[in-house]
């Protein structure tokens, strides 16, 4: 190993996912020195997109009788954040086509086209390296549904989740009075966030399921609005009930819940909204990378580097070096030691929080955080004609009622699946092979009686799910699996109106946010063992956006990096977005002019159709203008 | 006239110290100059030949090749790779060999152009140079790559090697990358009034 030159920098930065990469570009760009490591051969940690190879041979590592003999690729897991895992396959095995044209996502995600990952991109330079394809559906499957539970065969149904302003007229399943509700509550959110309208001051700290139920929206669309435009996510533990918890439930309320407030849901609003229509008339709020998410952390590295920061890949870290501090009070972190030997002084240290190197300073009994993964390569679209799909997959309330769980009774519900669908359009698989994703946070530990575990958790809750999304009939749990490819897949017709059937699929849990939680939950204070310069970067959560990573990124850097001129002062990354928001102005124009007669064909209340545009069009559009399709 | 040029993206390899941003620097900065250059610091360009109906996005490597660290996503999509190396440094060349043999591991475009270019021959007047010509111009007819050797410093071949690389492009833009993604961008762009396609 080349000898690293200076010796000393600003700033340490352990780990090139996501979170770790962001507060590298931030710092390099700020004008600090930074070294990022990462001891595995690519880029991306817990982010990482992989070959089907890669993540085959990554989640056999963590079978017991390969634990000896693949350590390396067993060190990667860890260092994933991934704490098991099981692969099962059709049979006879499907031919699955080339191996190095798959671009698996181990966190998937989507970003919101207006939200603050896009604007970092844009803030760092970093969104010349990328391009993205919208999101072109996004659905609503509610398994509690009884027209859910009777279409085991054909096509579930999807309720689609109004995410353009033409949508809520085009859905053949809303009502008249159901749209008029839809209508009525955006139009309103979206004088709320001007401070106008008669739901200024509506947007409290009440759970928002309450506000959505005053406003007259019926139960499907609560879901919809909910986990469709807010993307709320169910609170494992406090999802659909208990019989007596039903019985208390009025009957207006859903029987999910979530920690999500008005005033917080009216924030997410706004990022939707300024989402929404960004990229062309009638599209909706999300974006998906081309070649998978694992291009995200290389863009910013790229950024970094450009600025300066210098990275190692392959480069081991032995350990930290530690400043001995009186008694009662956290050392520093003066440096690292690589396992070359040489020791790199730092000032400043930013770890991935699967680093082991964080674990001395850990504090135990902090709740994991663990993420139910999915993904699962298919023959077919998930939507016909839709090339990449979201879907959010709300349980059964009655856990008996779902098919392939006939083990015990579960303590908990099963919680709300997010399921991503994406094609060779985002070069992310072969043509004629189509990746879904299923994702979920996990039940807390405990919540899982039988121990015995003979299914994984990650297959027991999201094999149903992906039962119920694709035909997974000819599925078997793989013992021995082997590779099998040929330079094209070949394409079987599908009957119409049948599921696309699943080829392969692999389940796994990722563990992440432990060490995170913990560190912040200590407030800096009482027994905190943590050196005050080091500060870990949070993995992927179960969330379906970006938007909690780059917010944890920030303060991570913040906490690194304290504004001298107090909390107000600029993310590095985002100067020059904010420069730009001085300058620019939205404008609404053709477009408007455009939709308006688009949406008077499709219902003629006038006022109406002005309120829903009032609603859909971003009317004080921020600064940055990603550009239309080219 | 904008709309005419393919765009094609184009990545510099080469050992540190063997030229790659100066090349760059001298091609962009050249007569060809629109004002159309990244502000986001030297590691990336962008620059027209109009009469080639080419338009080159350039990557530089930002320093990522010096401990061996270039990300996967430095070689997609790429239509042209440019190799550089020093002609007063024989490692440098078997360094530039080691970067063709990545190339084509990592660029899955049939149809990618590689340039193996020998710079600093202005050096080479001098008695200083270590990698005779017909060496490397053995090694770029075995390999199937352009060669040239050229000077940054005193614009020897620079124009000459950017032009053989456009007219080996193919007309089609990369075939690699699937198209129709969107390119986030700063500046304003009008939204069209209807989306015809997605």
């Amino acid at each position: 190993m080349e000898t690293i030159q200076p010796s000393t920098f600003d700033l340490v930065v352990l780990g090139t996912g996501l979170a770790e990469s962001i507060v590298a570009a931030a710092a390099a760009k700020a004008g600090k020195s930074v070294l990022q490591l990462d001891p595995s051969p690519h880029y991306g940690g817990s982010w990482a997109s992989l070959r089907l190879s890669e993540l085959r041979s990554l989640l056999q590592s963590l079978s017991p009788s390969n634990a000896a003999s693949e350590g390396r690729q067993a060190r990667q897991a860890a260092a994933s954040g991934i704490v098991e895992g099981e692969i099962w396959q059709q049979q006879p095995e499907a031919d699955l086509g080339p191996d190095a044209q798959y671009s698996i996502d181990l966190a998937p995600k989507v970003a919101y086209g207006g939200g603050p990952l896009i604007q970092l991109l844009l803030g760092s330079g970093a969104h010349h390296y990328l391009e993205f394809k919208l999101v072109q559906g996004s659905y609503l499957l509610n398994l509690g549904r009884d027209d859910a539970r009777a279409a085991s065969q054909g096509q579930p149904p999807l309720q689609t989740v109004p995410s353009s302003r033409s949508d809520v007229f085009k859905d053949r399943m809303l009502s008249p009075l159901q749209k008029r509700s839809i209508m009525r509550f955006l139009k309103a959110a979206a004088e709320a966030l001007e401070g106008q309208g008669p739901l200024k001051d509506a947007f409290g700290d009440q759970p928002v399921q309450e506000l959505l139920a005053q406003q007259g929206l019926d139960k499907q669309l609560q879901l919809s609005v909910l986990h469709g435009v807010l993307m709320a996510d169910c609170v494992p533990g406090q999802a659909p009930g208990t019989a007596a918890s039903q019985q208390q439930q009025p009957d207006n309320l859903l029987p999910f819940q979530t920690q999500l407030t008005a005033e917080q849901a009216l924030q997410r609003l706004r990022v939707y909204l300024q989402s929404s229509g960004r990229y062309g008339a009638d599209t909706g709020p999300f974006l998906t990378p081309l070649y998978g998410g694992g291009e995200l952390p290389q863009a910013f590295c790229r950024a970094a580097a450009v600025a300066g920061a210098v990275q190692v890949l392959r480069c081991g870290v032995e350990g930290l070096v530690l400043e001995e501090a009186e008694e009662g009070t956290p050392g520093c972190c003066t440096g690292v030691k690589l396992s070359s030997g040489q020791v790199i002084g730092c000032q400043h240290l930013a770890a991935s929080e699967t680093s082991e190197h964080l674990e001395a300073f850990c504090t135990r009994g902090g709740t994991p955080c663990t993420t139910l993964r999915c993904a699962a390569i298919l023959d077919g679209p998930l939507v016909a004609g839709k090339q990449q799909t979201l879907v959010c997959v709300l349980p059964s309330a009655e856990p008996a009622a779902q098919a392939g769980t006939a083990a015990s009774p579960q303590a908990t519900p099963p919680p709300v699946v997010r399921a991503l669908a994406v094609c060779s359009s985002t070069a992310v698989c072969p043509p004629g092979r189509y990746l879904l994703y299923l994702w979920a946070a996990a039940p807390p530990v405990g919540a899982d009686s039988d121990g015995s575990s003979a299914q994984q958790q990650a297959a027991r809750v999201l094999q149903p799910v992906l039962a119920a999304l694709a035909d997974a009939s000819e599925l078997q749990r793989a013992a021995a699996p082997c590779g099998q490819q040929s330079a094209e897949p070949t394409v079987l017709p599908a009957a119409p109106g049948a599921k696309p059937r699943v080829l392969w699929a692999a389940f796994y849990s990722q563990s992440t946010s432990i060490r995170f939680a913990a560190h912040h939950s200590s407030g800096g204070g009482g027994g905190s063992q943590w050196p005050a310069n080091v500060v870990p970067c949070p993995g992927p959560d179960a969330s379906a956006t970006f938007i909690s990573a780059v917010e944890g990124a920030k303060q991570c850097y913040r906490l690194l990096f304290p504004p001298a001129g107090g909390a107000n002062v600029d993310f590095p990354l985002d100067t020059r977005v904010q420069r730009q928001a001085e300058q620019q102005q939205g404008e609404p124009g053709d477009e408007q002019a455009a939709a308006a007669s688009g949406l008077a064909e499709a219902d003629s209340d006038d006022e109406l159709v002005a309120a829903l545009q009032a609603a859909l069009q971003p009317a004080a559009r921020p600064g940055i203008e990603p550009a239309a399709l080219p | 006239m904008i709309d005419q040029l393919v765009q094609s993206k184009l990545v510099l390899l080469g050992e540190m110290g063997s030229g790659k941003t100066s090349l760059v620097q001298r091609f962009v900065r050249g007569q060809y100059y629109e004002n159309q250059e990244s502000t986001i610091g030297a590691s990336f360009f962008t620059k027209a030949i109009p009469e080639k109906h080419v338009k080159f996005e350039i990557w530089d490597t930002a320093g990522q090749e010096r401990y061996h660290s270039l990300a996967p996503m430095y070689y997609r999509g790429a239509a042209a790779a440019i190799v550089v190396y020093d002609v007063t440094h024989p490692a440098s060349f078997d360094r530039a060999k080691k970067w063709v043999l990545e190339l084509r591991q990592n660029v899955q475009n049939p149809n990618l152009i590689i340039a193996l270019v020998g710079n600093k021959v202005d050096l080479a007047e001098d008695g200083a140079r270590q990698v005779p010509e017909a060496d490397a111009r053995t090694y770029a007819a075995e390999t199937g790559l352009l060669f040239f050797e050229a000077s940054a410093k005193t614009n020897v071949n620079v124009a000459e090697l950017f032009d053989e690389v456009a007219d080996r492009l193919p007309r089609a833009a990369a075939p690699q990358q699937p198209a129709g993604g969107i390119q986030l961008s700063e500046q304003p762009t009008p939204v069209p009034a209807k989306s015809s396609c997605c």
